[in-house]
């Protein structure tokens, strides 16, 4: 299979540009603290699975991070398209760890 | 009965993966808890409830256990408290604070005549509530292009601190009033003058901005701040005006006003709030 060793050769530097997401798929920053993760996902996807993924990155138990766009917190079942989020303008999600308070 | 909310449910289920890795054994100890199970969370048996709202919260079983006795409160009960009370969010102290002097602030607009903040601290688990009461008193009246003359306006935004374990907020006012401050730069109403100082910004704050940390009923236990606070929060939003020049009253004498926070009531707080997530699930208001 000679044709395959270019091919990953010039993937490479594409997967390196974040700037380049797949046809289909909508870029999501999520941002938490000074930590950044990108995800591209379909517009109908649910964020669960990004909800998922960041709590896996940054080991954090599940459901105990808190996603919000435009200051509206998001539901693990929604979608991009459900929230009708602005694709014109990049896609920033804002995590924050759950707060538990009392004293 | 049950067959009948499960039909209606499965129309906003999901899918059917989600129900079919349901754990039965659960499923049955949620439903002889009274609360109609209408989502299931594969990866930790969770379930969860959220309202029909697009801006609805989910309310998880482990969240739903804190509402028991004796439990802290997070931070989903109390936004979820707060929506109900109005669309408020507990999370734009969190927002407020990193920002950087020179960033402006995009706020929702619309007018409002109130902002809402909660403060966290997560050393001390302790959260108290802070109110922007007016804070369009920052900007010059429509109609008048010339800010410098505003300066000599009475009017200013007041802050007001509500704490139920007591203590002073210096810092947090003057995290608020920066705050009020990147507004008033973000709408045009102040004209930056390159680096703002510590002095110019406090002589900004004085003419603009009077803060109070607001003598308020003081929990009796370690464990109930949340339930203070979203109390607090209630009271003020029936009637913010009226609560307001109380507020002022009781900051002025140095004492809490126990008639206006009604703190008899404080005791079974806790319980009313269950009862309303409970009379929620029961309703069908809360859905996957």
């Amino acid at each position: 299979m000679p044709d395959v060793k270019p091919d990953i050769k010039e993937r490479k530097p594409a997967t390196q540009d974040e700037s380049e997401v797949p046809d289909g798929k909508v870029q999501i920053t999520v941002i938490l603290g000074e930590q950044t993760f990108k995800y591209a996902v379909k517009p109908t996807t649910a964020f669960k699975k990004v909800f998922e993924t960041t709590e896996k990155q940054v080991a954090a138990s599940p459901g105990t991070l808190r996603f919000h766009y435009n200051g509206q917190r998001l539901r693990p079942q929604q979608t991009l398209e459900e929230i009708e989020a602005e694709l014109d303008e990049p896609v920033e999600f804002h995590a924050q760890l759950e707060q538990i308070g009392g004293a | 009965m049950y067959r009948q909310e499960e039909k209606m449910k499965s129309k906003n289920m999901p899918g059917k993966r989600w129900r079919k890795s349901c754990n039965p054994v659960y499923k049955d100890s949620i439903r002889n808890m009274g609360i109609a199970i209408l989502g299931w969370n594969t990866e930790d048996d969770l379930s969860v409830f959220a309202t029909t709202r697009r801006d609805g919260i989910c309310i998880t079983a482990s969240d739903y256990k804190r509402l028991a006795p004796g439990e802290y409160f997070n931070d989903t009960l109390v936004e979820f408290s707060l929506k109900e009370a109005s669309s408020l969010t507990v999370y734009f102290y969190h927002w407020l604070t990193p920002m950087p002097l020179d960033t402006g602030i995009k706020t929702p607009s619309g007018p409002r005549t109130h902002i809402f903040g909660t403060h966290f601290y997560s050393t001390l688990f302790h959260w108290y509530l802070a109110i922007i009461h007016r804070p369009g008193q920052i900007l010059p009246p429509s109609g008048t292009e010339n800010a410098a003359e505003q300066l000599d306006g009475v009017s200013v935004a007041h802050i007001y601190i509500l704490d139920s374990l007591s203590g002073p907020h210096e810092q947090t006012r003057l995290e608020l009033g920066q705050y009020l401050f990147n507004e008033a730069l973000d709408k045009n109403t102040i004209v930056p003058t390159g680096v703002q100082s510590h002095n110019s910004l406090l002589g900004w704050f004085g003419t603009h901005i009077a803060g109070y940390d607001v003598p308020v009923p003081i929990q009796n236990n370690a464990i109930d701040c949340g339930v203070y606070l979203i109390h607090f929060a209630e009271i003020f939003l029936n009637d913010p005006e009226m609560v307001a020049s109380s507020m002022l009253t009781s900051w002025f004498y140095g004492e809490s006003n126990d008639l206006l926070w009604k703190k008899d009531q404080l005791k079974d707080r806790r319980a009313l709030i269950k009862q309303k997530v409970d009379a929620l699930m029961k309703n069908k208001l809360l859905y996957m």
